[in-house]
């Protein structure tokens, strides 16, 4: 689904961000990304949505190289990834009910169909009777989950997660990682970054480690 | 950009019907239309402030070019009446100015014959002039009245004035003939000044419109920066993000060009009276009429373009600086 080949990405002005870095997510596979801060977790989910493009190498999305892909196609292959922002990346004056439209607004559906998937995605995460509330009135807890509905609506076939548990209390953080499991059985790709190791330990799926901007461990790794 | 151009189907685009390709696009198109309105609604004050100074600045020349355009209409009736002055010798008695005059009515050429005495003439003048108690001195003054009997003729519009003049010079007891149009030739150059001043008024209007516009859009866009972030982040196209903004733009401009055609027929109701007034004094039934439905349809299609217009500037700018473009 997802390959890198030798990629490097270095930001103007500092050193290598992530250094050649080879990796293959197959489709339907969960991986947890951990390693420290700025040890290039965020770097790498970010090129995989185009929201960075590699200095070198390639970056294979569905077996086409994407990394020059030409900006007028970017918004196409990000159709096709959920994203889920450490920082909810939520519309702050927009109800919730609108914020997990959004993607669906955007490939321009049907709106009783939006009016039914947003539910269906609502009810999913447990927020169904927030449906009119506004960003700001929700806790961070619920704020994220608000950000995950909105990543699967659209039904993508990855779901890139970054640092998803980080304003999470460990209890709530677990029942997350279980749901991203759920999905992941229900067959969607999942890759998720997170630096807490001790979270992700009890859950039997690869683990890739990034330090200093390579990947030095884990089964997928080539 | 641009170094692996994809020249046929764009790789990332799920197959999908013409039909249903045609339903997404006109949903889209539903959400930025309604999205827009939604703004307006949400920041009622800010948009009437944009409202209200671009109706202001486009009132004033759509006034002048009603003004103008009917005072023009005007005119053209005016050319089609053409009046000459005749001059009887001071010599002639009233008996023989009146027989003058029914000989020049009978005339093809003519239409009216007004003859009016020197008393009539100055009474007239001294009125004009605004004198009309001055009268008694006046008379007293000149013992005789310097004015000569005059007969006013209304030509034929299909005959020669040229020709009729020649022949009226040549009778006997005509000292002069005058064609009333010295006066009417000022007033179409003045016509063609208004005229002038309407075209350059209402470009450099249109250049602040376009600029007005898009700075109230550049505030929008920043104001919502962060919501196109998010946008593009989730797989908007740069298109679909610039669409409310252009939209804004329409609004701006066709609201704003309702107001001022609402705020000139309220300028016209308070200018009623004095116009009829000044009309009257020459003799003519003018009103100044509000624009006519081709106008405002044009004004409104045009200032809601030039919105548009404004908005992409403002859009494009931003869009672009963010590498989002």
């Amino acid at each position: 689904m997802i390959q890198f080949e030798r990629v490097s990405k270095q930001y103007p002005g500092t050193g290598l961000a992530l250094s050649d870095v080879s990796f293959s997510l197959d489709r339907g596979e969960m991986v947890f990304l951990t390693g420290h801060s700025g040890a290039g977790k965020s770097t790498l989910l970010k090129l995989i949505a185009l929201i960075e493009r590699p200095t070198r190498g390639q970056l294979l999305f569905d077996g086409r190289n994407v990394a020059q892909l030409s900006k007028r196609h970017v918004p196409h292959l990000r159709r096709q990834i959920g994203v889920i922002f450490q920082d909810h990346r939520l519309l702050e004056d927009q109800r919730v009910f609108d914020n997990v439209a959004l993607p669906l607004v955007i490939a321009g559906v049907e709106y009783r169909e939006i009016k039914r998937r947003v539910r269906a995605a609502l009810d999913k995460v447990d927020l169904l009777d927030k449906e009119r509330a506004y960003p700001p009135m929700l806790s961070g807890g619920q704020q994220q989950r608000v950000g995950i509905a909105r990543a699967i609506i659209a039904k993508p076939a990855v779901l890139l997660a970054d640092e998803p548990t980080g304003n999470l209390d460990p209890h709530l953080s677990k029942e997350l990682m279980r749901f991203f499991v759920n999905l992941n059985e229900l067959g969607m790709t999942v890759l998720v970054a997170t630096h807490d190791v001790d979270l992700i330990s009890g859950f039997d799926k690869p683990r890739w480690t990034l330090a200093q901007g390579g990947l030095v461990d884990g089964q997928g790794a080539l | 950009m641009g170094k692996a151009r994809f020249k046929s189907r764009p790789p990332m685009r799920p197959r999908v019907s013409m039909r249903d390709a045609v339903r997404a696009w006109a949903r889209r198109h539903g959400y930025s239309f309604f999205s827009s309105l939604g703004e307006f609604v949400r920041r009622p004050v800010a948009s009437a402030m944009t409202i209200v100074v671009l109706a202001l600045a486009l009132s004033l020349p759509l006034l002048l070019h009603l003004a103008v355009s009917q005072l023009d209409a005007v005119a053209g009736d005016m050319d089609a009446q053409v009046t000459l002055s005749v001059f009887a010798e001071r010599e002639l008695s009233d008996t023989e100015v009146r027989r003058l005059s029914a000989r020049l009515a009978a005339r093809p050429d003519v239409v009216t014959a007004d003859p009016i005495s020197p008393e009539a003439g100055l009474r007239e003048a001294l009125n004009n002039l605004g004198l009309a108690t001055a009268l008694e001195d006046i008379a007293r003054f000149y013992e005789d009245n310097p004015l000569p009997w005059v007969v006013v003729l209304g030509v034929d519009p299909q005959a020669s004035t040229d020709a009729l003049v020649a022949q009226l010079q040549d009778t006997s007891g005509i000292a002069q003939v005058i064609v009333d149009q010295a006066w009417l030739q000022r007033f179409r150059s003045l016509l063609e000044v208004g005229q002038r001043l309407v075209v350059i008024l209402s470009t450099l209007l249109l250049l602040a419109v376009v600029f007005v516009v898009a700075h109230a859009i550049r505030m929008d866009v920043h104001q919502r920066r962060h919501q196109i972030e998010v946008m593009a982040l989730i797989g908007a196209t740069p298109g679909f993000i610039r669409r409310p903004f252009l939209y804004s733009g329409f609004w701006l401009g066709t609201f704003s060009s309702m107001l001022a055609i609402a705020l000139v027929y309220v300028v016209i109701g308070a200018l009623h009276g004095p116009i009829t007034a000044l009309a009257d004094s020459y003799g003519s039934a003018f009103e100044l009429e509000g624009p006519s439905a081709a106008t405002m349809i044009a004004t409104m299609a045009m200032m809601g373009l030039i919105g548009v217009f404004g908005s992409m500037i403002a859009v494009h700018q931003h869009l672009t600086k963010r590498g989002l473009n």
